[in-house]
């Protein structure tokens, strides 16, 4: 091959959006079939496989190869692109029966809860028949076929890659759709005689025959995007559209034709058997199939989670007994050099740990690890550690007040936080950093030294609430393998503790845990359990905030107003918090400062905390309850509502804070790389080499980040709309009652979901980096 | 549990959780870029014929993919072995140049150059070609539009939600009326 040639077959579009869903119905079909196969295999034969990745193979090859590089250059490619998507790869896709494959394939709870409801639909099924009536069929087939070829329709698909998109999807559908009622694959019905798909074809074929004959005839250039590209290979764009005109003719005619030859056969072979099928929607027939499989078994056992501590490595790592303490004492060892350097270092954020490390870091990965695996910064709280050595010392033999078991003392500190952070930028100023640590840990100590029990992290610990929160969403929970092994047992070692191990000090007792939440993931009851029972299970991420069946005892605090506060103090936070870095707020902030004095200014700053997170909150709350009651015409007791609807906020507030930290995360992430060399150099090792502040200063904002941002925030309001009806939904209404119960909740989970899109979309001031200037500034210092 | 019973559980958990959200996540998130699209300019300069391409019509500030076909006049063939070098001047007198490579390239016979563009308003791009002994520049105006609204850049974004929350209730209602028809 010579160097041309060579680059156009090398020519080849790897596009993610087509390979992905590609790959998607490969492995459906394939885990599908292999079912339908054990059940039927007249039915679903290897060749039916075979046929199934042919047509799945030759949609990715006219989409993918170099035949849509070059569809743009040359008409002929474009057409015999055009016949692999509407001629060949759907007969070849329907010939594998995929209805049934493709259901059996999906998993099981999604196909009962979520798709049977559409299947069993009498309307939907009436449309279903009605898009599959071959009249309307073979309407549409030629409809879109001549409507993408007229000359404007076509030079707008050619010119955007999205409706040329749109218009090969068209294409499949509609021949999809077209070749149905020629293949007939099961269970589809036959609605018309056998013998009506001759003319069926034959009339297909005329319009084929009419268009290609219109390109081979026509004496003039039909599009004019063809005159105006490259003619590479010596052809006029006339006489392309004439060789495209010849293969829309010829390989056309032949698709159509074959197939009446085969279809006039049968329909006069004498042997030929009357399909006798039972009319059926794709799915249908395999659900009554289970239905009667299980009413002769018991029912199925659930599957198993995924137990880390069984896997290899991590559950070895997970289960040594000095896990905890030795990425405590890490976590301990970094934060006396932060609390140092905060307090010894320069006194300006991006130069200093104290300014780097905590905000810009800690929070981003913390919040990353609350996704990705769950409560692990309290796993390794290193405050804990220096209280768990202070009792030594201490006596710890109070009983935290029964009057302050709840979540008030952490609610005003949260909000001291929230307020502080603003007023006195705690980013930008290291020693406020220093100090708040060290805080933090006499806090920790005093508390856990003279109460029993983990009093701080329950009741006090800010840091603690908001993990517990937001590790609701996480996809791992500290639960038990099996509850019979709990009805047996007497000691309960998890919540009592033995010789060898304490017990669990939030008071969670593992048969009645069914959340995350007050678990600090300390694996104390891990360690503690004789039977090995307790462990970390993977499970999907939120299920908690849908385990409403089960909610008694255990998940009492989810009927707790303190809970439910706690809970819109986080949300509302987030996205203060995150428009707080506007630099529209920023400066009105900065003005503010320049012109007030410093307690005003504080004060004034108060006034607005205030309102943005309680008052505000409180108003709109109260609003969506009473609007609830209205419109569901239920009386439901005020603090009852807030306290059931809350938790279904908690996916909106998580993906704010995640928006939010990955923002400053992702833009930030090399600036803890000069400051760690400077602190490195200031101790006379210099084997990190002189500070490179130009990582602090990279302010490029990221082109992805955005839309990831989007994404996120739009999963967030999905699920917490989705939490909202689960919740209203076992208030046990009518339908329409019950979206009434669930509308105000969603109008509120909209507006915050607005004000997060808003905040994304404003310019924003990055705090803990250097502008160009103050590099310079610093570098000269 | 035993480890085999372990094992099918993360089989299980893989297929059935994770990989529904890696692939969604990865579906919604990956963008890609395309060469090729809509003819810019063509231009003739000895014997050498060069055509500019963009998929984006018009160009929009952010980034933005610009080919090049390179073709000899004599044999009209595509010259597949030349170096493409590209300049964009804003109107302020900023200048930044590139390299066209087949790399960055999805047609292969096409020389192509990612930029950022910055901000809207006209530029001056700047084409050098060398090829053999010959280097060829080729000058044209590239203008670029003003920024789409966030709202309709990110159209997709926004709508998903609402797509979803929308079938969803179609979808409850539906289940509703079937438990209701069951009982």
């Amino acid at each position: 091959m010579d160097t041309i040639t060579d680059a156009v077959f090398s020519s080849w579009n790897l596009d993610p959006w087509l390979l992905i869903p590609a790959l998607v119905f490969g492995l459906l079909y394939a885990r599908g079939w292999r079912r339908q196969y054990k059940r039927a295999p007249d039915r679903f034969g290897f060749p039916r496989l075979v046929s199934f990745y042919a047509g799945l193979a030759a949609v990715l090859f006219a989409l993918i190869s170099p035949l849509d590089t070059f569809a743009g250059w040359l008409l002929t490619v474009h057409m015999i692109q055009h016949l692999l998507l509407m001629m060949v790869a759907p007969p070849l896709i329907l010939y594998g029966n995929p209805y049934l494959p493709l259901l059996a394939g999906m998993p099981r709870r999604f196909l009962k809860d979520g798709v049977a409801p559409f299947l069993a639909s009498v309307t939907l099924r009436k449309v279903g028949g009605f898009l599959t009536h071959p009249a309307f069929c073979w309407t549409a087939f030629v409809f879109a076929s001549i409507a993408w070829h007229t000359p404007p329709m076509y030079q707008f698909a050619l010119s955007s890659p999205t409706w040329h998109a749109v218009e090969h999807f068209c294409f499949l559908t509609t021949a999809l759709l077209f070749w149905s009622p020629v293949i007939q694959p099961y269970p589809l019905v036959p609605q018309m005689p056998r013998w009506t798909m001759i003319p069926y074809l034959f009339l297909a074929d005329f319009q084929n025959t009419a268009l290609a004959a219109f390109f081979m005839f026509y004496e003039r250039v039909l599009y004019p995007a063809y005159e105006t590209v490259p003619r590479l290979n010596g052809m006029t764009a006339l006489e392309d559209q004439a060789a495209a005109g010849a293969i829309m003719w010829v390989a056309g005619s032949i698709f159509f034709l074959i197939p009446v030859g085969l279809i006039t056969i049968e329909v006069l072979s004498t042997k030929r058997i009357p399909r006798l099928r039972k009319r059926l929607v794709p799915g249908q027939s395999q659900l009554s199939e289970r239905r009667e499989k299980r009413a002769g078994k018991q029912s199925r056992r659930p599957p198993a989670s995924v137990d880390l501590l069984s896997l290899p490595l991590i559950g070895s790592i997970l289960r040594w007994p000095h896990f905890r303490r030795s990425v405590q004492a890490v976590m301990f060892l970094l934060a006396i050099i932060v609390v140092a350097d905060g307090l010894f270092g320069p006194q300006m954020g991006p130069m200093n740990l104290a300014g780097v490390l905590p905000w810009t870091h800690w929070r981003g990965l913390s919040v990353i690890a609350l996704l990705a695996m769950g409560n692990v910064f309290c796993m390794a709280c290193p405050f804990n550690f220096v209280r768990d050595l202070g009792r030594r010392l201490l006596p710890a033999s109070w009983v935290w007040p029964r009057r302050l078991r709840s979540k008030w003392i952490a609610i005003s500190l949260l909000f001291v936080f929230f307020w502080a952070y603003e007023a006195f930028g705690l980013w930008d100023s290291p020693s406020w950093t220093a100090w708040m640590i060290v805080g933090y840990f006499t806090a920790a100590l005093i508390v856990d030294g003279l109460f029993k029990g983990a009093s701080f992290c329950k009741y006090v610990c800010p840091i603690g609430q908001y993990q517990f929160i937001q590790s609701l969403i996480s996809p791992v929970e500290v639960s038990v393998r099996s509850l019979d092994v709990c009805r047996t047992c007497k000691t309960h070692d998890c919540l009592r503790g033995n010789d060898k191990q304490r017990g669990c000090e939030l008071q969670l007792f593992q048969p009645q845990k069914t959340s995350n939440m007050n678990c600090t993931f300390c694996l104390d009851c891990v360690h503690a359990c004789p039977h090995e029972n307790v462990s970390l299970l993977a499970v999907l991420p939120g299920t908690q905030l849908v385990r409403i069946e089960g909610r008694k005892r255990s998940l009492r605090w989810f009927r707790r107003f303190d809970g439910a506060v706690l809970i819109f103090l986080l949300v509302f936070a987030a996205f203060v918090n995150a428009g707080s870095m506007m630099e529209s707020v920023q400066r009105q902030e900065q003005t503010l400062q320049m012109t007030l004095h410093t307690g005003w200014f504080h004060l004034i700053l108060l006034v607005s905390f205030l309102l943005a997170l309680v008052v505000v909150p409180a108003m709109l709350v109260a609003g969506s309850v009473s609007l609830a009651k209205i419109l569901s015409g239920r009386h439901i007791r005020w603090r009852e509502s807030v306290s059931t609807f809350a938790q279904a906020f908690v996916p909106l507030g998580f993906s704010m804070w995640l928006a939010h930290f990955s923002y400053h995360l992702v833009n930030g992430a090399l600036t803890a790389v000069p400051v760690i060399q400077r602190v490195a150099t200031s101790a006379g090792l210099s084997i990190l080499g002189k500070p490179d502040w130009s990582l602090s200063a990279s302010m490029s904002s990221v082109d992805w980040l955005p839309s990831v941002q989007l994404l996120v925030l739009g999963l967030g309001f999905l699920f917490t709309l989705y939490v909202a009806w689960r919740v209203a939904r076992g208030v046990h209404l009518q339908f329409a009652r019950t979206v009434g119960l669930v509308a105000p909740w969603a109008v509120l989970a909209l507006v915050l979901y607005s004000a997060g899109v808003w905040i994304v979309f404003q310019p924003m001031q990055m705090r803990g980096m250097m502008m160009d200037g103050t590099t310079e500034w610093c570098i000269s210092e | 549990m035993t480890r085999a019973r372990s094992k099918r559980a993360i089989a299980h958990h893989l297929v059935n959780r994770v990989l529904p959200l890696v692939v969604s996540i990865l579906t919604m998130g990956i963008s890609i870029r395309a060469d090729g699209g809509n003819v810019l300019w063509q231009q003739t300069m000895g014997s050498i014929t060069v055509t500019a391409f963009t998929t984006q019509s018009p160009l929009r500030p952010g980034p933005a993919d610009i080919s090049f076909l390179v073709e000899n006049n004599e044999q009209s063939r595509p010259i597949l072995d030349a170096q493409v070098f590209v300049t964009f001047q804003s109107e302020t007198g900023v200048a930044m140049g590139t390299e066209a490579t087949h790399a960055q390239a999805r047609n292969k016979l096409l020389y192509c150059t990612l930029i950022d563009l910055p901000n809207p308003g006209h530029r001056k791009m700047t084409l050098l070609v060398v090829h053999a002994a010959e280097r060829i520049e080729f000058v044209s105006d590239l203008a670029v539009s003003e920024p789409q609204s966030p709202l309709i850049a990110n159209w997709k974004l926004m709508a998903f939600p609402f797509t979803i929350a929308i079938l969803y209730i179609f979808q409850q209602g539906l289940a509703w009326k079937r438990d209701a028809t069951d009982r």
